[in-house]
């Protein structure tokens, strides 16, 4: 009798374990770093090195350009092939978004509403409509001529945000795509955007705008007046070069790529500098040329690294 | 490649990604660096560099990275200049092709988002390859085939400081055959002739709607650095490389079309560019892709996998726009959808046609307004049109009638003639259009 409830206390803890490290090895999470990564405004540890989607004789990767998590899945927009790659939430391989009879040029942005997915084409100047099963619903039906090369977008308040990296303007559209403001002209002065290659709205409904050429984020109200610059050099707050993609965590900061530095940048949403992180590279952990970021419900980062084509995945 | 190599290749490099808005028709944002010195930045770290020459970079692994840090701008997301697509982006949302065309697509019409086309290129100077294996020299160094690492900066140099707004260096890198060193071959000297000129210079216009680029001088000696043997004034047997053999004549500043007593030639119906009648490679080549199509190489051995190698015309036509000694009389004809197609927009009230033709046109009557007629449909008129420089090189006119188009239209040209100087024949003169 002893025997055989020791033998149901061991067994009880195997299965215990087997759940427990099985749950981790799922998620591909450290138990340890699970422990230890409760602190979302803890920025004085970079995040760790969790893993990469390489490229692979399954599928292509040529410059990512950004990523998505949406539907339990990873979206990959890649410049270089021409497609988006979905990978399942550990990296594997699934299958391509297929844009109805037509092809993508240059897919590059991302962004979800509901289940629905969003690509923006450089190209084509489009942006493409999925549903929650990646089926092929349709354009998002902006007015002819509005749009040329559609970069970053993200969704807002029920509104799309587009930066248009060749009119060098931001566009907001309300869901049904009526053109209801823009943000930005060509140039370098106040306001003014070159290559906005990003856009992200904060939770109070500031607009972020990576300014590429400008070496600036440039920080929006609601109404399109310009109220901050971030990553200016004069303001102390260490210099951004070529931000590129943007992403808010948690807790409400801001977490650029800095392109051309290989390196991400985290501020607080008043522009003050928490962090910055990332070496040259082609080792796991470093970067090489960067792109686009996201950061997902569980706290994981993902980087899209133009020269290295692959996504590093860290996680906190 | 050596380490040393791509760094050092890398300093020479980085600032072509510099983001700022580039200019026609001066060096953009790599140079004038007293006047923006920001621009320093993008590439380099004073007292906090990772690589000598005080870049912010390093670089490893088995990509070219050299190629990669350019496009990471010149893919259109930093710079106007979109050399993978091979377009020219304006503000304005308009595209146009870029004049030495792409590395995987490249523009064929140009125009406004919706009329702007794309098309894969058929062959392209290997720039992207990482570790430089496959890229051989036709004309040049045949010990050294199989091991050229060809990257951007081995004819731009970044830092502007060249004499012209295409930043073609005045002295070529090139990594040794045994890929251990860099050596460089000077664009203005040769061991065949003297040149006369120090530097490439060129002319820039129409700096808004796409850019034509004129050559004044030494364009072919640039070339004619790597291509060594194809640098000839005279038809031969000539060669250092491959010897013994005949060459058609190009030279440092051009060969003279006009003096050259061509067999054939008809300055009227030339559509080729030239540096002032002087034959320069480019006026046969592009000098980073092209679209044509080429079914059989005439190259020395070994022949390339893709023969288009660069020609602005489909199979031989750069010969017989010059040398028309058996001129085609059959007439050109219309190319029925898909090739021609209409783009109707109808918010902004607009219309485009895109005209294709079976051969190439000469430009002074395909780009008269009056010879094109709309019929059936009032309130109509074409307002401008445009023979489409690229790709399928002056095949296609791209016409912009005021006003919505009701499908299909029908556009009848009269008075278009070929190179040749064939009419279109009567009766088989209009185009049916539909989206």
């Amino acid at each position: 009798m002893k025997a055989r409830r020791l033998l149901g206390m061991m067994a009880s803890i195997v299965i215990v374990g087997i759940v427990f490290f099985g749950y981790f090895y799922f998620v591909k999470q450290s138990p340890l770093a699970f422990a230890t990564s409760d602190d979302p405004a803890n920025y004085t540890v970079p995040p760790n090195f969790l893993y990469a989607i390489n490229n692979d004789p399954g599928y292509s990767l040529d410059r990512p350009m950004s990523v998505i998590v949406a539907n339990d899945q990873i979206y990959v927009a890649d410049a270089g092939t021409g497609k988006v790659v979905v990978f399942d939430y550990n990296g594997k391989f699934e299958h391509y978004l297929k844009p109805g009879k037509a092809s993508f040029g240059r897919p590059y942005g991302l962004a979800t509403e509901g289940s629905y997915v969003f690509v923006s084409d450089t190209v084509t100047g489009k942006i493409y409509v999925f549903d929650a099963l990646d089926h092929y619903v349709g354009l998002f039906p902006t007015q002819v001529g509005v749009l040329a090369a559609p970069a970053g977008i993200t969704f807002a308040n029920n509104n799309l945000y587009v930066a248009d990296v060749q009119r060098n303007m931001v566009y907001e559209f309300n869901s049904k795509g009526s053109l209801l403001q823009s943000f930005g002209a060509n140039g370098e002065q106040q306001g003014q955007l070159t290559f906005p290659n990003c856009v992200a709205v904060d939770s109070f409904g500031k607009v972020f705008v990576s300014d590429s050429g400008n070496n600036r984020i440039v920080v929006y109200n609601s109404k399109a007046v310009v109220i901050r610059y971030i990553g200016v050099k004069s303001s102390g707050q260490g210099d951004i070069l070529t931000p590129r993609g943007l992403a808010f965590d948690q807790n409400g900061d801001l977490w650029v790529v800095s392109g051309l530095a290989d390196r991400i940048q985290v501020y607080a949403p008043n522009g003050e500098a928490l962090m910055k992180f990332g070496v040259t590279g082609d080792a796991y952990g470093q970067f090489s040329l960067p792109n686009g970021i996201f950061i997902d419900p569980n706290n994981r980062i993902y980087v899209t690294e133009t020269g290295n084509s692959r996504i590093s995945v860290l996680a906190r | 490649m050596g380490k040393l190599g791509k760094i050092l290749g890398l300093a020479i490099i980085l600032l072509l990604c510099s983001g700022a808005t580039a200019l026609a028709d001066n060096v953009g944002p790599h140079g004038n660096y007293t006047a923006n010195t920001a621009a320093c930045a993008q590439c380099h770290r004073t007292h906090t560099a990772n690589a000598p020459n005080l870049l912010a970079f390093t670089t490893s692994g088995n990509q070219n990275y050299i190629y990669r840090t350019c496009i990471f701008c010149h893919d259109g997301t930093g710079s106007k200049y979109d050399e993978v697509d091979g377009q020219i982006l304006e503000s304005n949302g308009d595209r146009y092709p870029t004049p030495a065309g792409g590395f995987q697509n490249m523009a064929t019409i140009g125009g406004p988002p919706g009329v702007a086309a794309t098309a894969p290129v058929t062959s392209s100077h290997i720039v992207d390859s990482p570790d430089g294996s496959g890229v051989n020299i036709p004309g040049g160094s045949q010990a050294a085939n199989g091991a050229i690492e060809l990257t951007c900066v081995n004819c731009h140099d970044p830092h502007g400081d060249t004499g012209n707004s295409r930043l073609l260096v005045p002295v070529v890198p090139v990594l040794s055959p045994d890929g251990t060193t860099w050596e460089t071959i000077s664009t203005t000297s040769s061991t065949l002739y003297t040149p006369t000129s120090t530097s490439v210079t060129i002319n820039v216009t129409d700096t808004t709607t796409g850019e034509s680029v004129t050559y004044n001088s030494a364009i072919s000696n640039f070339c004619g650095a790597c291509h060594t043997d194809y640098l000839q004034t005279t038809t031969g047997p000539t060669g250092v490389y491959t010897t013994g053999l005949y060459r058609h004549p190009v030279a440092e500043n051009g060969y003279n079309l006009a003096a050259s007593g061509a067999t054939g030639y008809n300055g009227t119906n030339f559509a080729l560019p030239t540096a002032s009648g002087n034959v320069t490679c480019l006026t046969c080549h592009y000098a980073h892709g092209t679209t044509v199509m080429v079914a059989t190489s005439t190259y020395d051995p070994p022949a390339p996998v893709r023969p288009a190698t660069l020609l602005r015309m489909d199979e031989r036509g750069v010969c017989e726009n010059c040398h028309n000694l058996s001129p085609s009389t059959v007439a050109p004809v219309p190319e029925s959808s898909p090739d021609s197609y209409l783009v109707v927009n109808s918010q902004q009230n607009v219309t485009y046609a895109i005209l294709t033709f079976s051969t190439y046109m000469n430009s002074v009557q395909a780009q008269k307004v009056s010879n094109y007629a709309l019929s059936g449909q009032s309130g109509l008129s074409v307002v401008s049109a445009s023979l489409e420089p690229n790709g399928l090189m002056g095949k296609q006119v791209l016409l912009q009638i005021n006003g919505t188009a009701t499908l299909p239209l029908t556009i009848t040209a009269t008075n278009l003639k070929d190179l040749n100087g064939n009419a279109l024949a009567a009766g088989a003169n209009s185009f049916t259009l539909s989206p």
